[in-house]
C-alpha cells in the first residue's frame, strides 16, 4: 500500500508544471524516505530529479518500494482537475497497474477521485556524482526566468561567466548582442531576493536557452534559485521547495567543436 | 548446522539427518506436490494476463506443424544470447525473406550473413541455414518433432532450444532451462549453490521438468522465461507484482525470516547442502531475493586492441572511393564476415610516445600487405570502441591513402591464413555487406572524421560567418554522467 496526502494540494500542480515541458512520461520511485524521480529528456541533453521527502507530507505511508511509471501529460490532466485549495492524496496497491489521484475540497464538501492507468517504462538511470563546484550563484528566481525569456531572443545559446565582480550571462544572434551582468547585492533584509556569489575560480559556459526556459517553469516552487557550475561538467538548477525538498535541473553544455578548429 | 530444530511439524519426517544432504535437499529445495499445482495455475493466469505480444508467438500457434516449428527454431535461435527488443526486427524480416524451411535452404550463406548482420554471434545464423538444408535435403521437409530428436539432429539445437521447440511447437512435456529460468527457479526453490556448475544445472533442468504443466507446457515453459525476463529481474526483481511470490522460498527468506526457518527448518544454510547458499558466503540481508542465484565469479573480460587499416582508393573520377574489406575465416570469432584489414596492436595508449609507435608498426603490417600499390599515406584518424561479451575491444583507426594501380595482374592483397578473399566496396557497399556491429562502428566514426576535414566543415564555416558566432557542440549528459545500471 502506498499513500501520500499533501495538504498543499496546488503544490503538486506546480511540480507538474515543472516536469512536464521537458519529459513526457517518467517513473515516481516511492520509498519509505519520500518519492524521487529521475528522467533525460528526449535528447538527453538535460535531466530532472525531483525529491520529495517524506516527512513534507501530511501523511505519508509506503510499505514496499514502488516504481510508478507515469505518462505526465495523462498526470497533468488530472492534476488540472484539482482546485489549488484541494488536499491532494495519491493512492496506489503493491502490486497495481494503476494509481488514484483523490481531490478533497477544503471544507471536505466535495471529493473527487481519479485512477490512472500505469505504465511500464524501462528508464535509464543516471549515477550523478557528487560535486564540489566552482561556482554556486543564488539569485530571486523570477528574475532568473527573466533573464532566460530576455536573451533567448538573441540566440539559441547563452554564456554564463562568473567572476569575482558578479555573473554575466551574455547571447549574440542575428541581431546583436545582448549582456546582463548581476553584481553581489548588498541588501540583506530580504534573503530571497539577494544575489549571493560563491567562488572558487571563474567559470565561463554556453548552454542552450530553449533546456534554461523550460527550467524556469519551476519558477513558482521557490523565491530563489541556485545555480552550479564547475569547468567543462553540466550546470545545475536547483529549486528548493520549501519543507519537501528540491527540483533539480543538470543541462550539458555545449563545447567548441573540435573537428571544426 | 546449528539451531537444526528436531521436529517440523509440516513434514513427515521428524529428525533430519545431517550427514544426508539428500534429505535436506528435498525439503529445501523443492515444490511440494500441491504447490506445483498452485505454481501452474498462478502462473499460467498471470501469463496469459500479461504476455507480450511477439510475432513468433503468433506463428507458433499455425496450422502448420513444419511452419510452427520452423517459426519457433528461428525466434528462439536468434533470442540466444540476445534481447528481444532487439530480436524482433530481425526476426520479422527473416521471416519474410524466407517463411519456412524451404525458402531458408535456397538462399545462400552469404545472404544469410547479410541479414544476420548485427545481431551477433554470426555461427548462429550459418547453423540455422545448415539446419533448414538438413530438413529440406535429408528429412523430406519434415523436421523431427520431439525435444531429444531434435538435439539429436539438428545443427545448432542445443538442450534448450530442443526443450522450446518440444514444447511450444510440438505441445511436448518438456520442461527447459535458460538463464531466465535458472535465476527464476533458484529463488523459488533457494538455490544458493554456483549456477555455473553442471551438478546444478542438472538440478534445475530436473525441477523445471517437474514443475512444467501437462497440459500447457509451451505457455507454462514462455512463462518461467517471461516470469524471470520482466519481473524476477537479475537486480532488482518486482516481487511485490509476482505471481508467485507467495511460493518463492526466497522472498520469504527475506520478508518472513521466521516463517522461512519454520517451513524450511533452519533459516541457516546447511553446510553440507549442495544446494544451499556457501556457508562462507552467506544471505546478505540488504540483498533480499538477490542473494539467488550465485554464480562464480565471472573472469574479467579480456581487453584487447587492433589497429584497423581504412585503406581507401581513389576510383574513377565520378565514383566515390573504394575501401578494401577481407573475409574472415570459416571458422571463429565472427566467422565469415567482412572487415577492414585489421592486426592485433602491441601497444597499450597511454601518451602520445605510443601513438607514434603505434603508427609505426601500422605501416610495417601495410608493407606486406598490398602488392602493385605505394603508399602515399597512413595517418591516425581515431579509438573506437567496441563491447563484446567477453572482450572489450578498441580499434585504432588509420586512415591510409594508396596509389593507383598500373598492371591489374599485380594489384594482390596478401591474406592472413585461412581468411578467405578480399574486395575493395564503395560506401554504399559496405553499408549492404555482411560486416560486424563493430565494423560498422568503425566505419562510422571514419565517415565522421573523414567529413570533418572536408565537406561539413566549410558549411560550418559559411554558417558561422552567416550569423557572426562560432558554432559550438551541444553535448549530451553520458558525456558527463555514466549509467548505473549495467544491464
Amino acid at each position: 500500500m502506498f499513500e501520500a496526502r499533501l495538504l498543499q494540494g496546488s503544490l503538486l500542480k506546480k511540480v507538474m508544471d515543472a516536469l512536464k515541458d521537458l519529459l513526457n512520461e517518467a517513473a515516481w520511485d516511492c520509498t519509505d524516505a519520500g518519492i524521487q524521480l529521475q528522467a533525460m529528456d528526449n535528447s538527453h541533453v538535460s535531466l530532472v530529479s525531483l525529491n520529495l521527502r517524506a516527512e513534507g507530507f501530511d501523511k505519508y505511508r509506503c510499505d514496499r518500494n514502488l516504481s510508478m511509471g507515469m505518462n505526465l501529460g495523462s498526470m497533468s490532466k488530472i492534476l488540472k482537475c484539482a482546485s489549488d485549495k484541494d488536499i491532494i492524496t495519491i493512492k496506489a496497491q503493491d502490486n497495481a497497474d494503476t494509481v488514484t489521484f483523490v481531490f478533497e475540497s477544503p471544507e471536505q464538501d466535495k471529493v473527487s477521485d481519479y485512477e490512472m492507468k500505469l505504465m511500464n517504462l524501462d528508464q535509464e538511470h543516471l549515477g550523478i556524482p557528487e560535486t564540489d563546484y566552482a561556482c554556486t550563484i543564488k539569485l530571486p528566481s523570477s528574475e532568473f526566468a527573466r533573464i532566460c525569456r530576455d536573451l533567448s531572443q538573441f540566440g539559441e545559446s547563452m554564456v554564463i561567466s562568473c567572476t569575482k565582480e558578479g555573473v554575466k550571462f551574455s547571447a549574440t544572434g542575428d541581431i546583436g548582442t545582448g549582456n546582463i551582468k548581476l553584481a553581489q547585492s548588498a541588501k540583506v533584509d530580504k534573503e530571497e531576493e539577494a544575489v549571493v556569489i560563491e567562488m572558487q575560480e571563474p567559470v565561463s559556459l554556453t548552454f542552450a536557452c530553449r533546456y534554461l526556459n523550460s527550467f524556469t517553469k519551476a519558477t513558482s516552487l521557490s523565491k530563489s534559485v541556485q545555480l552550479s557550475m564547475s569547468p567543462e561538467v553540466p550546470l545545475v538548477v536547483e529549486y528548493k521547495i520549501e519543507d519537501i525538498g528540491h527540483v533539480r535541473y543538470y543541462l550539458a553544455p555545449k563545447i567548441e567543436d573540435e573537428e571544426a578548429a | 548446522m546449528k539451531r537444526l530444530r528436531s521436529k517440523v511439524k509440516s513434514f513427515k519426517i521428524e529428525t533430519v539427518e545431517i550427514e544426508n544432504p539428500e534429505v535436506l535437499r528435498n525439503h529445501f529445495h523443492t515444490l511440494l506436490e500441491g504447490e506445483i499445482g498452485n505454481l501452474r495455475e498462478k502462473l499460467l493466469n498471470w501469463y496469459d494476463a500479461n504476455k507480450r505480444d511477439l510475432q513468433w508467438r503468433n506463428l507458433a500457434k499455425h496450422v502448420d506443424q513444419n511452419i510452427r516449428g520452423y517459426s519457433v527454431l528461428v525466434s528462439e535461435i536468434m533470442l540466444q544470447q540476445t534481447q528481444v527488443a532487439t530480436v524482433k526486427s530481425y526476426y520479422s524480416k527473416w521471416i519474410e525473406k524466407w517463411p519456412d524451411f524451404t525458402a531458408l535452404s535456397k538462399a545462400t550463406l552469404e545472404e544469410v550473413n547479410t541479414v544476420w548482420s548485427g545481431l551477433g554471434y554470426y555461427s548462429r545464423g550459418r547453423r540455422l541455414y545448415e539446419a533448414a538444408c538438413k530438413v529440406v535435403h535429408e528429412m523430406d521437409g519434415t523436421m523431427p518433432q520431439t525435444a531429444e530428436q531434435l538435439q539429436k539432429q539438428l545443427p545448432g539445437v542445443g538442450p534448450y532450444t530442443a526443450a522450446a521447440i518440444g514444447s511450444i511447437a510440438f505441445n511436448e512435456r518438456v520442461g527447459l532451462v535458460d538463464g531466465n529460468v535458472m535465476r527464476v527457479i533458484s529463488r523459488l526453490c533457494s538455490i544458493g549453490a554456483d549456477t555455473s556448475k553442471k551438478s546444478v544445472v542438472d538440478v534445475i533442468w530436473k525441477l523445471s521438468n517437474e514443475m512444467v504443466d501437462p497440459d500447457r507446457p509451451g505457455d507454462f515453459n514462455q512463462a518461467m522465461m517471461e516470469l524471470g525476463a520482466t519481473v524476477c529481474t537479475p537486480k532488482s526483481p518486482l516481487c511485490q507484482v509476482c505471481p508467485i511470490s507467495l511460493l518463492c522460498r526466497a522472498n520469504k527468506r527475506a520478508k518472513q525470516p521466521e516463517a522461512f526457518a519454520a517451513c524450511h527448518m533452519d533459516i541457516e544454510d546447511v553446510p553440507d547442502c549442495l544446494l544451499c547458499l556457501p556457508i562462507d558466503q552467506p544471505w546478505v540481508v540488504k540483498d533480499g531475493v538477490t542473494n539467488y542465484p550465485r554464480k562464480a565469479k565471472k573472469t574479467a573480460a579480456k581487453i584487447a586492441r587492433n589497429i584497423v587499416l581504412i585503406i581507401e582508393r581513389t576510383a574513377n573520377e565520378s565514383d566515390s572511393n573504394e575501401y578494401l574489406l577481407w573475409q574472415r575465416p570459416v571458422n571463429g570469432l565472427l566467422a565469415n564476415l567482412w572487415e577492414f584489414p585489421s592486426f592485433p596492436s602491441h601497444h597499450q595508449w597511454s601518451d602520445d610516445l605510443d601513438k607514434s609507435r603505434e603508427l609505426t608498426s601500422a605501416m610495417d603490417q601495410l608493407k606486406g600487405l598490398l602488392t602493385g600499390r605505394d603508399i602515399e599515406r597512413c595517418q591516425y584518424m581515431a579509438d573506437v570502441f567496441h563491447q563484446f561479451s567477453h572482450i572489450s575491444q578498441t580499434y585504432g583507426l588509420y586512415r591510409v591513402a594508396v596509389s593507383a594501380c598500373e598492371n591489374a595482374e599485380d594489384d594482390a592483397v596478401s591474406l592472413p591464413d585461412h581468411y578467405q578473399g578480399f574486395r575493395w566496396l564503395n560506401a554504399r557497399q559496405i553499408a549492404e555487406a555482411a560486416i560486424s556491429t563493430a565494423m560498422k562502428k568503425v566505419f562510422r566514426s571514419f565517415t565522421q572524421n573523414a567529413d570533418g576535414s572536408s565537406s561539413s566543415s566549410l558549411k560550418r564555416k559559411a554558417k558561422s560567418k552567416e550569423t557572426g558566432t562560432v558554432s559550438k557542440k551541444q553535448m549530451t549528459l553520458q558525456s558527463y554522467f555514466k549509467s548505473s545500471q549495467t544491464e
